[in-house]
């Protein structure tokens, strides 16, 4: 059955144009499990999934994001991108969790992202490191959270637990530059 | 000598064209751009700046940077007070305001310095010798000491400026920005690697500053014109930790009144290298005598430096003591600079140096007294005898305001040690210098102990070893910060002590915000000729981080206030606040503790939600409860092993309670399971206990059980939940717009189905913590405002109310469940609670074969039970000691103890719940239930934990 009511995100805060922090809203986030031993499991679904660590997708329509061997996490926010995904993977032997209502997603610009990470989080995001179509599981102000450097260059997604999503919206405010 | 007399008139890194005024105890003082405090007191001529920590004599400015003993000074006011910073490191800015410390009523007139007169009955240890005993005295002691001890004022008020945590990662780190270390950068980073230089200094150059060496210069500019350099100035590198990463104390804003908008004070860098490159550069070591701590004696580098740097002379007719050649070169810059050299002292009998023409050089000769008040005004000399360390022959004295000592050179190589590295002894420079590289840290320059040149030819430098004056009783001073004299040293050895960390410990000799720089070694030379061994022999005391102090400030970063800890919200934390709900902690999260009424105390509104579940209907906020999704074709297999009971036999749509255990037996957590079909099944845990729970079962999957097919997602967040409990609950949700059929035909106890609840999708588990007929309603998190709103917004006549968790443990308490932390604290098992008909017999699982054990068996063990109080309306305390009789003795005959204590609403009366030994076969007896916090002791009977319901009749209805 689909939503038929509108959603209510975590900070429920009508998008303001110009904010450095933006939150993603609406989204289909799945984690994915592949099945055990089995060859060419994204091609059968015509998916790019990756399967070396810490790599994203290219596909930007549904993003696949490499998080342990043989998981995903699936992010879309368009319904046509995925069709009925989730019945093919099903019946190829892989199991989704849904966790569309579970995170709280953070979109930032990549330069001023790396300057607000970098006062809580010890990865290496430098550009020559932390590459477009990398993502990177880590800690952020003590908060558990996936980072996504988009394919484009110019953006991060921060992904966190929905429930810290005001939390880490008031702290990545906080550690960003006045304006 | 007039004011300002000091300053040369020309020359030094200074910006005469930018005068500034400063404050120094309430005195108004002008010295320019690009002084430090310290350059700008000596400019003015001011000498006495501060009181010893001990005996509270006069000290002057000894040093040049962080090995600074003496200038300690309180920097700032009001909120941005900060006490014994180093005034050698603090650069002038217009406005600036400095008090002196450790003196009372004022620096000139000092009381305590009265002290000295009795400092014959203060050596080493005096406190500990002194305050033993009797212990009960204790809290007077202490307060004695507190007052007499203890170094600055701290500020009251909150600190007002911003402090920045940072992390950063580069090739190359180099720690110093002296002539190694701005070569070792250039190499770097000629090489294409990313370097990062940092500096304790405004700037770089090291010993170099204002020697207009051109060298220097061209690399401190071409260093700034590469993009793959970071210089940080005024950044001390404080400590090296594992994995290559270092921890860097940035000094954002503390050279300016306050800090720029948006600037930090202070930035703390973890800071991950693949190289550093340790060029920290070497001290200058003191000599020890007599008297050696009176203002006007300092390091001859620090002279040096205060006279090239900031055009400053630090007196006008200066004697240099020294061991070493170094001090010649020096004399020679002083005296061209119109410094007077009335001797050169020279503590080696052989030296053949004659290039100060006109200055009356002795060997083998050695300061042995100073004279003067606040102030220098001459030394006594004498002829060394011996190993150079006792005297022959008449003594001479010699008039000056300025006393040079140059013992030596220490290397700076605390990073290096706190790498873990080894230290070797050099005997041509009587300093302990690294053995060889650690992994990933280079040690270049002085910090080696190559100090080029040829400072140190021409004989061994003696080290500052004390020079024993018979009968003498006047101080010579090791360890200037702490007060800590040669005499003191001598007598922690002959008390015994030998090992050096000890004599550290007994004399504090090294400790303070300098941490030894000028002492320890010094301290190790004494000890050694005390003990009669040889220095190598007697080791040096453990380099620990920070190399200099590290503020608290910038320790917590911006991990203050509403940072201190993440908060998390359940999706319907608006609601609750919305509705003046009271909250309480839980975890991470702040769930309703009761929602009050308008003038209604906490009793009221936990009676009146109590009441609501067990007469009405009543909705709680369950979504903080720990929630996993498993997926796989071995999930009840490994259900079954995580589990005391079985789950094989459960069916899709239906829900189990379950209990697991630590290996050692004892109950770890409990919730429920939901089988959603063949091979999904949905786990509830406890609030607390979601993520340790998540670990528990990733590590049995992982590594006890790899085999098994099953995967783990934590889905807590994805759900909010609200629990609508009692006798009516049923027909409020059959009032809602839904596609479930909540009869009990079709959905019985611990059933669940999927639909809809006023067009929100949704998954309903008819569970019951109350003992009430309860549904538990998961909706999407978004959705979860929603549904709160749609539950209590319903009309017909329900009144439902939204009840917390006060509610919630006093209904389960009438119920006589117990929960993790006050009856299942981790000493308790499955048997304890009354649940050893839950433990099957046909399989394994964790913690089985612990139950088995001795000291589990039933007997004697402490079982949950009920108590009332006999007299029908005490409250029982919580937490209080269960007794056999009224009369606690010194050993109390003790049955038991008191877990939870609740007033029940729904019986009118106190209960509690307890742990109780046998308890299971003592109900209907008396205990006497006692707090010896409030020392009240009631009787109490056991009853059986079941309060209300005990068939479990209305659950099921």
């Amino acid at each position: 059955m689909p939503d038929p009511r509108p959603r209510r995100s975590a900070l429920n805060r009508p998008p303001q144009p110009g904010e450095l922090i933006q939150e993603r809203t609406d989204l289909w986030i799945q984690r994915l499990y592949g099945p055990d031993r089995q060859s060419d499991f994204g091609g059968k679904l015509g998916l790019d999934l990756p399967e070396q660590a810490n790599r994203a997708s290219q596909d930007t329509a549904l993003h696949a994001l490499w998080l342990a061997p043989r998981e995903w996490l699936l992010v879309s926010d368009a319904d046509a991108a995925r069709g009925n995904l989730a019945a093919r993977i099903v019946a190829n032997g892989g199991a989704l969790s849904d966790l569309s209502h579970a995170r709280t997603v953070f979109r930032i610009a990549a330069g001023p992202a790396r300057n607000i990470l970098a006062q809580g989080c010890p990865l290496d995001l430098r550009p020559a490191i932390f590459l477009p179509g990398h993502c990177a599981q880590s800690v952020l102000a003590s908060v558990a959270i996936l980072v996504h450097h988009l394919a484009d260059g110019a953006h991060m997604d921060i992904y966190v637990a929905r429930s810290y999503g005001q939390y880490m919206y008031d702290w990545l405010n906080d550690a960003a530059p006045p304006t | 000598m007039s004011l300002g007399s000091f300053r040369l008139d020309s020359g030094g890194l200074i910006d005469r064209g930018r005068k500034i005024s400063f404050t120094f105890d309430d005195r108004i003082y002008h010295g320019y751009h690009g002084d430090t405090l310290a350059s700008a007191l000596l400019a003015n001529g001011v000498r006495l700046v501060g009181r010893s920590f001990k005996y509270h004599r006069p000290r002057g400015i000894y040093g040049l940077g962080s090995e600074e003993p003496n200038a300690l000074v309180r920097l700032r006011q009001g909120a941005r007070a900060e006490p014994n910073i180093r005034a050698t490191q603090i650069e002038l800015y217009d406005g600036l305001v400095a008090h002196s410390q450790n003196n009372w009523p004022s620096l000139r007139w000092d009381i305590s310095s009265t002290l000295g007169l009795f400092s014959r009955f203060l050596p080493a240890g005096f406190y500990y010798k002194t305050f033993m005993w009797p212990g009960k005295f204790w809290p007077y002691y202490e307060n004695f000491i507190r007052h007499m001890a203890g170094m600055g004022r701290s500020p009251e008020a909150p600190d007002p400026d911003r402090y920045e945590k940072r992390h950063g990662n580069c090739d190359v780190l180099i720690i110093g920005g002296g002539p190694a270390g701005l070569a070792a950068a250039l190499s770097a980073a000629k090489g294409g690697a990313l370097v990062w230089l940092a500096d304790e200094g405004a700037r770089l150059g090291g010993r170099c500053l204002g020697d207009g060496n051109e060298t220097v210069r061209e690399t401190i500019a071409t260093l700034a014109s590469l993009e793959n350099v970071t210089v940080l100035r005024r950044t001390t590198v404080f400590g090296k930790y594992d994995d290559h990463l270092y921890g860097l104390l940035e000094h954002t804003g503390d050279h300016l009144a306050s800090p720029a908008r948006g600037m930090p004070r202070q930035r703390l860098w973890h800071l991950r290298t693949k190289q550093a490159v340790l060029a920290s550069g070497a001290i200058e070591r003191p000599l020890v005598f007599a008297n050696n701590d009176r203002p006007g004696v300092m390091l001859t580098t620090a002279v040096l430096h205060y006279l090239r740097a900031y055009a400053v002379r630090s007196g006008k007719r200066a004697v240099i003591n020294t061991s070493n050649d170094s001090a010649y070169r020096a004399a020679q810059i002083l005296a061209a600079h119109g410094i007077e050299i009335a001797a050169i002292v020279d503590h080696r009998p052989g030296t053949k140096r004659r290039d100060m023409p006109g200055v009356e050089i002795l060997p083998g000769h050695a300061v042995i007294d100073t004279s003067g008040g606040r102030d220098l005004t001459g030394v006594t000399i004498a002829r060394l005898a011996g190993n150079g360390d006792t005297v022959r022959g008449s003594e001479r004295r010699l008039d000056c305001d300025l006393l040079c000592l140059s013992g030596g050179f220490t290397p700076c190589v605390h990073l290096y040690s706190q790498a873990g590295g080894k230290l070797t002894y050099r005997q041509d420079i009587q300093s302990l210098v690294p053995q060889s590289d650690v992994p990933g840290m280079l040690v270049v320059g002085a910090a080696a102990g190559e100090f080029g040149g040829d400072e140190f030819a021409g004989g061994e430098a003696a080290m500052g070893r004390p020079i024993s004056l018979s009968k003498s009783r006047r101080k010579q001073f090791i360890d200037l910060q702490n007060d800590v004299t040669a005499a003191d040293v001598e007598l922690a050895a002959r008390e015994g002590y030998r090992s050096v960390e000890h004599v550290k410990r007994y004399t504090t000799l090294g400790m303070g915000t300098d941490q030894g720089k000028t002492s320890n070694l010094n301290g190790i030379a004494a000890l050694a000729s005390a003990l009669d061994k040889p220095l190598a022999d007697v080791g040096i005391t453990t380099y620990r981080p920070p190399y200099t102090p590290v503020t608290i400030g910038a320790l917590a970063g911006r991990e203050i206030g509403v940072f201190l800890a993440p908060t998390r919200r359940t999706p319907m934390q608006d609601c609750h606040e919305k509705a003046g709900a009271v909250f309480t902690p839980a975890g991470l999260w702040q769930r309703p503790h009761y929602y009050p009424r308008p003038g209604e105390t906490a009793t009221d509104a936990v009676n009146r939600e109590v009441l609501a579940v067990r007469r009405n209907v009543a909705v709680v906020d369950v979504s903080t409860l720990g929630r996993i999704d498993l997926h796989g074709p071995d999930v009840v297999e490994f259900l079954d092993r995580i589990y005391i009971n079985g789950f094989n036999t459960l069916a899709v749509g239906m829900c189990r309670y379950g209990v697991m255990l630590r290996d050692d037996g004892m109950i770890f957590d409990d919730g429920t399971v939901a089988r959603m079909s063949e091979t999904q099944f949905i786990m509830t845990t406890t609030t607390a206990n979601a993520g340790p729970v998540m670990a528990h079962l990733e590590y049995y999957l992982q590594v006890v059980w790899p085999e098994l097919r099953v995967h783990l997602t934590s889905i807590t967040d994805q759900w909010a939940v609200a629990a609508v409990a009692g006798p009516r609950s049923r027909d409020l949700l059959d009032s809602l717009d839904s596609s479930i059929a909540f009869a009990s035909q079709a959905m019985p106890h611990m059933a669940w189905r999927a639909g809809h609840i006023g067009g929100i999708p949704a998954q309903v588990f008819r569970i019951s913590f109350s003992g009430e007929l309860a549904y538990e309603i998961a909706v999407p998190a978004d959705h979860g405002h929603a549904l709160w709103e749609l539950l209590l917004a319903t009309g017909g006549g329900f009144d439902v109310i939204p009840y917390g968790t006060e509610a919630l443990t006093t209904l389960r308490t009438e119920k006589g469940h117990f929960v993790m932390g006050p009856e299942a604290d981790g000493r308790a098992t499955p048997g304890d609670m009354g649940l050893r008909a839950m433990l099957s017999a046909k399989k394994d699982f964790v913690g089985r074969r612990s139950l088995r054990l001795p000291g589990l068996a039933p007997a004697g063990r402490l079982n949950l039970v009920g108590l009332i109080p006999v007299d029908g309306g005490s409250s029982i305390p919580a937490g209080g000691i269960l007794l056999q009789s009224q009369v606690a003795g010194p050993l109390p005959d003790k049955a038991g103890h008191v877990t939870t204590s609740v007033f029940s609403a729904s019986l009118d009366k106190p209960i509690a719940l307890a742990m109780v030994r046998d308890g299971r076969q003592r109900l209907g007896e008396e205990l006497w239930a006692h707090s010896p916090l409030d020392g009240r002791i009631i009787a109490v009977t056991i009853t059986d934990p079941v309060f209300i319901d005990p068939k479990g009749e209305r659950l099921r209805a």
